[in-house]
């Protein structure tokens, strides 16, 4: 989703509920951890500017880095869904 | 990942913490504002919809601002800062037991430095010439100890390896120059070197000031080149110098230039104040190129020592055997220049090196033993921990945080103290003898302490750490509230590290008593001689006021009377070598023939009066006396070591004939007691055949013609310590011209030849009584902490009717018990290793039994001394005020 356009974390976790019609539902006390370990690891860069509200809010966008991982991550994801899936399907 | 990134993040959690704690606090407040807004917009009441976002980051903010921490590393900072404040803070509660383990670790961190320092100056800092690694210096030695010189080479060894060797660059020959100084305030002797043209080539240095030898001044030899210190101390120091002349021995020598002052040549660990040319075409040197010379010489590239050693050996042979008399029944040795530079010191370094190592894991385990001691107190503590979530690595951690932090302060002490005690080693000098490089705190010392530090660390920390968090708090917290008994590893890792303490003590202490015994050996060894009182006075004087044996005779009569005179001197004696050297080696023959392989002997001059005043018994025939003029039968007297060699039996000497090189016969008129002698970098004192000829008929100078001066040894007993004037005064009162150079006691002579044995037991006594005490200290911090522990079961068995001997067993058993199997594993070891201090011993067995059992009894009689005294207290134990106080 930060792919896309720079988030704040109330965004991407309403973001994320919305987009799985309410099935994934990230816990908050789960998702700064996971966001502030991304930007630790240069994965992700963040800003402070002005939310839509008028407050200062702090904006997740994607790094170069960021990009090449999700790529590979994407990858292996549709790999191991796959897996998965055809594991489950039955014959 | 992107580790400039994470450096960077962790940087700014370091040094910004309070930055990113308010980013995150704010990240998380716009997130309550944003869902409380929106709840309220859907009809909550603000209340509720605060308490629902809050719900939503799993109840409370700090919780995830921890998690956030956590992720990106600013806990593991914030955690060693807490583990580091709560290591500080126990030290500081328990300031005895800092002291104590903080100054074991500062001694055994700053004996480390210190020894490694003094190590490090002499066998690893480089000698100071160009490619230093690349000289190389050679003896003879015997094949029985191929690496100890035994005799010097000929002379022609070095013309054949100059002429044939191809694995050496540069090849010089040397012999030392003892010469005397007289000036018309002073007096002295000084050692040079005579060399061959190539030395200084060889050596890779140029002049300070003027030039060094060339090839040219083998046509007048009388030059000389100074050494700076000679130059600074004893010429002035001034740049004129050069071209002056300077009396060595009453021959004027022009100087030819100075040396700088790093420039500092040593053969067998004896350095040299100026060179001059050898003379090559003087006696002995041009007989048969039979004259002494050590080779020193310059490997070519990329030529391994052991190459070299073998072409030159080879070389030898093949000259050798040219020659009926011979070196071939010797082996060549040839070894670096530093290595022959350290010969006497290094056995005495590796010795102390050996020690201090040991001592440095005595105090570390026994710090470490401590530190469980203590921890094994905070069991409930380290339970609680445990119980309320800590991890074990974060038990760990912390335990270990608190040694890492006792090594550290331990550390800095003994650099400290380091320091102090180098200070002191270069200015008393125990050893007689400084490396030309300077000993100080260096990098290579301080890297040494890290070592030193980063040791003790692990042994003190590390394992009483696993071993303390291996307590499962169940098992902790269930076995009795406060007293509780802790983890049995615990216990058998502090039990394993007090015996592995006091093995190595054991250890320590067997090497110790062994030197001990060697140097009381050494001392109390009888020397053939009375060296009480005794002292030696070097006179030199030029030949030509006598001219004739007559005049010589006269002179010394008068010269004995004038010395017998001084106040307190009560006997006195002439002699061409002092107490404990042997004097020059001749061959010697006994049959009508001159057999080739003739044995050799020492050879030493006396005047009459010579064993009274040593005190060394006549055994069979006559002293010299009157009889024996210089016109008169030729005889010598022998010692009984050479009357047995020569003849089977000391009766048996007398009357028979001797003779020396090609010199007339002479006949046996006595037989004195052995006189013991050293020979260089031997321990032992050794008994040589020595054959004694009175001086009235041959203080063989005065029949060389070219020689100019005359030297010999006064031996003087006196009631009372001599001073120079004194001898000066009646020296010189019956000849103006002469000097004395020298005026030394015997006894000095001898603690000085007994010098590194005595600096081995002086610093292995002084390590061995530290790890003595420590044991002390081990022991007895295990006995309080049994006693402590057992407080309340004793009370019970005392309140039963339990005896004092009961009670005495009962705590102090566990300490007796590890003291028993330490002493048992450390004379294993100790009989397995002391044969490595065979080289070191003298008139005792490297498995000698009373040293081992004088080792043993030590540690048992300290050990069980520091058991019992702390037991006492369980057995003063008020039953009822404990029982009460449950």
């Amino acid at each position: 989703m930060v792919a896309l356009e720079p988030m704040h974390g109330l965004g991407i976790s309403q973001r994320l509920r919305s987009r799985s019609a309410e099935v994934l539902q990230v816990s908050h006390g789960s998702l700064y951890p996971a966001l502030h370990k991304l930007e630790h690891e240069g994965l992700l860069r963040a800003t402070w500017r002005q939310s839509e509200s008028g407050k200062r809010a702090k904006y997740y966008a994607i790094t170069k880095a960021g990009s090449k991982r999700l790529g590979k991550e994407l990858k292996s994801w549709a790999r191991l869904s796959h897996a998965i899936s055809f594991v489950l399907t039955p014959p | 990942m992107l580790p400039w990134l994470t450096l960077r993040s962790w940087f700014r959690s370091v040094v910004l913490r309070r930055r990113v704690d308010r980013d995150i606090d704010d990240e998380l407040r716009f997130h309550i504002e944003e869902e409380v807004e929106s709840a309220v917009r859907s009809g909550l009441t603000p209340e509720d919809a605060h308490r629902a976002a809050l719900a939503s980051l799993g109840g409370s903010s700090t919780l995830v601002r921890e998690a956030c921490r956590d992720q990106i590393g600013v806990t593991l900072v914030d955690d060693f800062a807490r583990d580091l404040k709560h290591g500080a803070r126990l030290l500081r509660r328990n300031p005895g037991f800092s002291t104590v383990v903080i100054g074991t670790l500062a001694i055994a961190i700053g004996a480390t430095v210190t020894v490694f320092s003094i190590v490090d100056a002499w066998l690893f800092t480089p000698l100071r010439f160009p490619q230093p690694d690349r000289l190389v210096i050679a003896f003879a030695a015997e094949p029985s100890r191929p690496s100890e010189p035994a005799v010097w080479l000929p002379y022609r060894a070095y013309l054949a390896w100059k002429a044939r060797s191809r694995t050496l660059m540069s090849v010089s020959g040397a012999f030392v120059h003892a010469a005397d100084v007289t000036t018309s305030t002073d007096a002295y002797s000084v050692l040079g070197l005579s060399v061959t043209p190539e030395f200084f080539r060889t050596m890779g240095v140029g002049p300070l000031l003027g030039r060094t030898l060339s090839a040219d001044d083998d046509a007048d030899p009388r030059v000389v080149v100074l050494s700076h210190g000679f130059w600074k101390n004893r010429m002035g120091g001034s740049p004129s110098v050069v071209g002056t002349t300077l009396s060595l021995s009453g021959e004027p020598h022009v100087v030819l230039g100075v040396m700088p002052a790093d420039f500092e040549t040593r053969v067998l660990d004896r350095r040299f104040e100026f060179w001059t040319p050898l003379r090559h075409d003087a006696d002995p040197y041009r007989l048969g190129g039979m004259g002494p010379v050590t080779i020193v010489g310059r490997l070519a590239d990329g030529i391994p020592l052991d190459t070299a050693r073998t072409e030159l050996a080879s070389i030898s042979k093949e000259t050798e055997a040219r020659y009926p008399l011979n070196f071939n029944r010797f082996v060549i040795n040839v070894t670096s220049l530093q290595a022959d530079n350290t010969r006497t010191v290094r056995a005495t370094l590796w010795t102390v090196s050996a020690a201090v190592a040991a001592l440095l894991l005595i105090a570390a385990m026994n710090v470490g033993a401590l530190l469980l001691g203590r921890g094994l107190g905070r069991t409930r503590e380290v339970a609680i921990r445990a119980a309320i979530g800590s991890s074990r690595a974060q038990l760990v951690r912390q335990l270990m945080t608190e040694s890492v932090l006792i090594a550290f302060c331990g550390g800095l002490a003994g650099l400290a103290f380091a320091d102090i005690a180098i200070r002191l080693f270069v200015a008393w000098n125990p050893l007689g003898t400084l490396p030309a490089s300077t000993i100080g705190l260096n990098t290579a010392a301080l890297g040494a302490a890290g070592v030193a530090m980063a040791i003790t660390a692990m042994v003190s920390g590390l394992v009483p750490a696993i071993r303390i968090s291996t307590a499962t708090p169940h098992e902790a917290l269930s076995a009795g509230g406060a007293r509780g008994h802790a983890a049995a590893p615990a216990h058998r890792a502090q039990a394993a590290m007090l015996v592995g303490q006091m093995a190595v003590s054991v250890v320590l202490l067997v090497a110790t008593t062994l030197l001990i015994r060697t140097f009381a050996r050494l001392q109390s060894a009888p020397l053939g001689f009375d060296a009480a009182n005794l002292s030696i006075a070097n006179i030199v004087l030029p030949t030509d006021p006598f001219g004739s044996s007559e005049k010589r005779n006269i002179y010394y009569r008068q010269l004995a009377e004038r010395v017998r005179a001084i106040p307190g001197v009560r006997a006195v004696a002439g002699g061409t070598s002092p107490p404990l050297s042997s004097g020059a080696q001749m061959t010697v023959n006994t049959g009508p023939d001159d057999a080739t392989n003739a044995p050799r002997i020492s050879v030493q001059e006396i005047t009459s009066g010579f064993f009274e005043t040593l005190n060394v018994p006549v055994l069979a025939g006559r002293p010299f006396d009157q009889r024996d003029a210089a016109t008169g039968v030729q005889v010598v007297i022998l010692n009984a070591r050479a009357a047995h060699d020569l003849f089977g039996g000391t009766i048996a000497a007398i009357g028979r004939r001797v003779r020396l090189n090609r010199e007339p016969w002479r006949e046996v008129v006595g037989v004195v007691g052995n006189v013991q002698s050293t020979f260089f970098n031997t321990l032992e004192w050794q008994t040589m055949p020595i054959l004694y000829r009175p001086a009235s008929q041959s203080f063989s100078t005065i029949e060389n013609p070219e020689a100019t001066r005359f030297a010999f040894q006064l031996h003087l007993r006196s009631d009372r310590r001599l001073t120079m004037a004194d001898v000066r005064d009646a020296v010189l009162s019956v000849n103006a011209r002469a000097s004395v150079t020298e005026l030394r006691s015997v006894p000095d002579m001898i603690a000085d030849a007994t010098k590194q044995p005595s600096f081995r037991m002086t610093l292995l006594s002084a390590f061995a009584a530290i790890s003595l005490l420590l044991s002390a200290l081990g022991v007895y911090g295990l006995v309080s902490q049994s006693v402590n522990q057992r407080l309340r079961e004793v009370a019970i068995r005392r309140a039963l009717g339990a005896r004092t001997a009961d009670v005495l067993v009962t705590v102090t058993y566990r300490a007796l018990l590890v003291g028993v199997a330490g002493i048992a594993v450390g004379a294993v070891t100790a009989f397995l290793f002391s044969d490595a201090l065979k080289a070191l011993l003298y008139g005792v067995q490297s498995h000698d039994v009373m040293s081992f059992a004088a080792a043993a009894g030590a540690l048992l009689g300290v050990t069980t001394a520091a058991a019992v005294l702390p037991a006492f207290r369980a057995v003063r134990v008020d039953p009822v005020n404990i029982l009460r106080a449950e």
